[in-house]
């Protein structure tokens, strides 16, 4: 799930504020992505060295060991690749070959970063490459298909208590979310990468730079031109 | 703060991602500046609008489907075999060294230097091998010994001359080699060279003192046998008291080596020899033969510090009848 999505729009209220004190509320760490407390940090610790123990046998030909890290870690993978590609079917291709890919090159690892960056760079590189191969074929997934090649209204996922409540207003929702998607798709394969990770999947920017083979400055650029370009795009939708 | 920066750093304070020092600073910025305020709200726009579009969570179906298709295609993955065990270690040692190359670089420097000391240790305290002779000759540089026959051809001038030619040559090895033992024997017959003789003699005698390999022969071939020799005839008195040195172990178990200490005690012209041969005597005056030269010695000597030197050891022996 989005990470600081409270502390977000507690952020996010608009005109409820005088300026001076949405300023201070701007500028304070802690929102999305910000300072971790010490549970979760004493938590990503322990995890990380149960992660590395999982590893070791996994490279001693644990294969068990290697189930008990997919288990993990597949749920995740499964959601960033959905959320980027906007279908399932290319979404499970990913899972699969990221995870093939790190249990062929486990022996590779070597416990410089965690677990879960390393498989993320894969991942990330696989949706990348995927997006890249769409570009070129001038694709446009407006819509969503499931794993039976039927559509698929990805919105039908969300649980909003209020939806059936008032329907103009789900009705409304949906074309918004479709602008959204439209807007995604006219940023660059790394653009969309980028701000995935850090809008959707709350990584640091340094975690993000280290994944896409960058320096964190890069990435910290590249987000600021997507978010720009995003809001050129939301505006112009929004406007018509 | 150029309004530039601080629209970035909104966009970096909305993400967490500013840094605690650049705080103060955007937020005086925000209060002053109308279209960084403005940038900041329509951020919160963004973030708001965006919010339509959440993170969808996998369906349960679709979590169990992708996990049962990745379990079928790992299983068709054959178990890593030694090769590709042995390929990863190869990986991942080429790995580390890239992630340490000063690390890396020391462990080769320390193993090399490791290695040489070490080699360099087992070489100086290895056991001292014979080491392998090196001969050198040069047989065009020989002179003719002598002439050993003469065949002369028939009904022609030609003319068969069989001689002898001295080839001088050297040899290298270790004292314990035979080679050089039997060379330094001959060494110690040069009449014509005192220095040949006396290094001989002294080489050879030191070799006998450390109990190299100077056994009793009974060929009257060996080592021994030729210091005995020495001792008796050598002209020099440094050869003959090197000799006798060489021979003071063997004093008390071998009686020739007695007699012929005995023999230099009595006839020996140099009172040095003399006085040599009474101090290596001096432990075996159980031997009847030494106490009646001692005797002999102790009132016909030449020399009066050898007669009283044989007379004192004679005192010594006053309970030996």
């Amino acid at each position: 799930m989005r990470r600081g999505s409270v502390a977000g729009a507690s952020l996010l209220r608009i005109g409820v504020e005088s300026l001076p004190a949405m300023a201070k509320a701007a500028t304070q760490t802690g929102t999305r992505g910000g300072k971790l407390t010490q549970a979760q940090i004493d938590a990503r610790a322990q995890q990380r060295i149960e992660d590395d123990d999982l590893i070791r046998e996994a490279q001693a030909g644990e294969r068990t060991a290697f189930d008990a890290l997919v288990r993990r870690y597949d749920q995740s993978v499964l959601r960033l690749a959905l959320h980027m590609l906007g279908n399932e079917q290319d979404a499970q291709d990913v899972h699969q070959e990221a995870f093939i890919k790190a249990y062929r090159h486990l022996a590779n690892f070597r416990f410089e970063c965690s677990f879960y960056t390393w498989l993320y760079r894969i991942v990330t590189n696989l949706c990348l490459d995927q997006l890249r191969r769409r570009k070129s074929r001038r694709e446009d997934p407006a819509t969503v298909l499931d794993a039976n090649g039927g559509e698929m209204d990805l919105m039908a996922n969300i649980s909003d208590e209020r939806a059936m409540a008032n329907p103009a207003r789900e009705l409304e929702r949906k074309v918004m979310a479709e602008q959204i998607g439209c807007a995604l798709d006219k940023l660059t394969p790394r653009e969309r990468t980028v701000f995935e990770l850090k809008h959707y999947q709350g990584l640091k920017l340094r975690t993000i730079g280290e994944m896409l083979s960058t320096t964190e400055e890069t990435a910290k650029n590249t987000l600021f031109r997507a978010t720009r370009k995003l809001r050129e795009q939301l505006k112009t939708a929004r406007s018509s | 703060m150029k309004c530039e920066i601080a629209q970035q750093n909104v966009v970096m304070a909305v993400y967490g991602e500013l840094p605690d020092e650049l705080g103060g600073s955007l937020e005086r910025h925000l209060e002053e500046c109308e279209e960084c305020s403005r940038e900041l709200n329509a951020m919160r726009a963004l973030d708001e609008y965006l919010a339509l579009n959440p993170v969808v969570e996998p369906s349960p179906s679709l979590l169990a489907q992708s996990r049962m298709r990745l379990d079928d295609a790992l299983d068709l993955i054959p178990p890593h075999g030694f090769l590709t065990r042995l390929r990863s270690n190869f990986y991942g040692w080429v790995g580390h060294m890239q992630s340490a190359p000063a690390l890396m670089t020391l462990l080769v420097g320390t193993g090399f230097l490791a290695g040489n000391f070490t080699y360099r240790y087992q070489v100086a305290h290895a056991p001292a091998e014979a080491p392998g002779v090196v001969t050198m000759s040069n047989s065009t540089q020989g002179s003719i010994a002598n002439v050993t026959g003469i065949v002369p051809t028939p009904n022609s001038e030609i003319v068969q001359v069989k001689y002898n030619r001295i080839v001088p040559e050297t040899m290298e090895g270790s004292l314990d080699s035979k080679e050089i033992r039997q060379l330094l024997m001959v060494g110690m017959t040069q009449e014509a060279n005192t220095d040949v003789r006396a290094t001989s003699v002294k080489m050879l005698s030191n070799e006998c003192r450390v109990g190299h390999a100077c056994v009793e022969e009974t060929d009257g071939k060996g080592v021994r046998n030729a210091l005995l020799v020495s001792l008796r005839y050598d002209k020099d008195d440094a050869v003959r008291m090197n000799a006798l040195h060489g021979l003071e172990p063997y004093v008390g178990q071998d009686r020739r080596v007695r007699d012929a200490l005995l023999e230099a005690l009595l006839h020996d012209k140099s009172a040095s020899v003399r006085t040599a041969a009474i101090s290596l005597l001096t432990p075996v005056q159980s031997d009847s033969s030494v106490r009646q030269v001692l005797r002999t010695v102790s009132t016909q000597d030449d020399n009066p510090y050898i007669r009283t030197a044989s007379f004192q050891a004679l005192q010594d022996t006053a309970g030996i009848q």
